[in-house]
């Protein structure tokens, strides 16, 4: 692969972050192999997206043919005076957290998105979403807000003995995790009256409406048998 | 695609697009014909309807 962007640092810490956790969870007997199917899964179709995008930087850089060099001249020519040619000037794009496809793990809407790494407050103490993932979540972490807050115990109930964590965001649940966002930076990422699940590598696995919980501990459960 | 005529003065539009290229070299012609490709491409913007300009042009070479 062609190393604009620093892809290929940034691609390498993506794939060691997307097996870690997964890799932890079936080596501790939580779940079984076929979880580490999603590592392929995810960091192909991450790669593929990298190989894309350093290919177009490629042609731009290096055209292989008359007609590349010709367009790739037209470019720079009108960039100059004209700022929309210069959108297309492409000496290397950079590295943005690749996008997942559907897999085991997707329970919803969003699924396979990066999510930001946010500052909070969890039970009363300043600690960022990511530190939060890192003390509490081997899995994942089940946000609730708003109305769905009502339906957490049961789906802590659903999902007894597995390693989820969850928590409410600006309400008190009791056994849940008690996450505040004055900023709103996390409500922002989160489905408003709803679950959103975060990954062990922050990335969203899904978001689901109150109503949905029992269908959603039936989807976490699949991570967990296979 | 919009393939119905769209050019107001059709025989004008066609004067102007060859008075550009009096006097140029083959190799100024083509650089001249790919700005206008650019320029005329961010006037458009859709990229579904560049897409199928691109294929008709495409297909009338084939």
């Amino acid at each position: 692969m062609s190393p604009f962007g620093a892809r290929g640092g940034n691609s390498a810490i993506q794939d060691a972050d997307n097996l870690g956790w997964k890799l932890a969870l079936v080596v501790g007997k939580h779940a079984g192999p076929a979880l580490l199917d999603t590592y392929d899964q995810e960091r192909r179709a991450g790669a593929q997206q990298n190989i894309k995008i350093t290919r177009r930087t490629s042609r731009f850089l290096s055209p292989a043919t008359p007609a590349e060099t010709l367009f790739r001249d037209a470019v720079i020519a009108l960039a100059k005076r004209h700022a929309f040619a210069r959108s297309l000037v492409n000496t290397g794009r950079m590295s943005s957290p690749s996008t997942y496809p559907e897999t085991l793990l997707s329970c919803g809407e969003g699924s396979g998105q990066h999510l930001q790494n946010v500052a909070l407050r969890c039970n009363g103490e300043a600690a960022d979403l990511e530190q939060v993932m890192s003390a509490t979540a081997p899995a994942c972490l089940v946000i609730a807000t708003g109305s769905a807050v009502a339906g957490l115990p049961v789906l802590m109930r659903a999902l007894q003995g597995l390693p989820v964590a969850f928590a409410a965001l600006d309400a008190p649940c009791k056994g849940a995790l008690h996450l505040g966002d004055d900023a709103g930076r996390l409500a922002g990422q989160c489905l408003a009256d709803g679950f959103t699940v975060v990954r062990a590598d922050l990335y969203c696995a899904g978001k689901q409406p109150a109503a949905q919980a029992p269908a959603l501990a039936e989807r976490l459960k699949l991570w967990f048998q296979s | 695609m919009m393939t119905a005529p769209n050019i107001a003065d059709p025989d004008g539009f066609y004067e102007t697009l060859l008075d550009a290229h009096a006097g140029l070299t083959t190799e100024q012609s083509a650089a001249l014909n790919a700005r206008l490709i650019l320029l005329l491409a961010n006037q458009i913007g859709n990229a579904s309807v560049l897409r199928k300009c691109i294929a008709a042009a495409r297909d009338a070479d084939g």
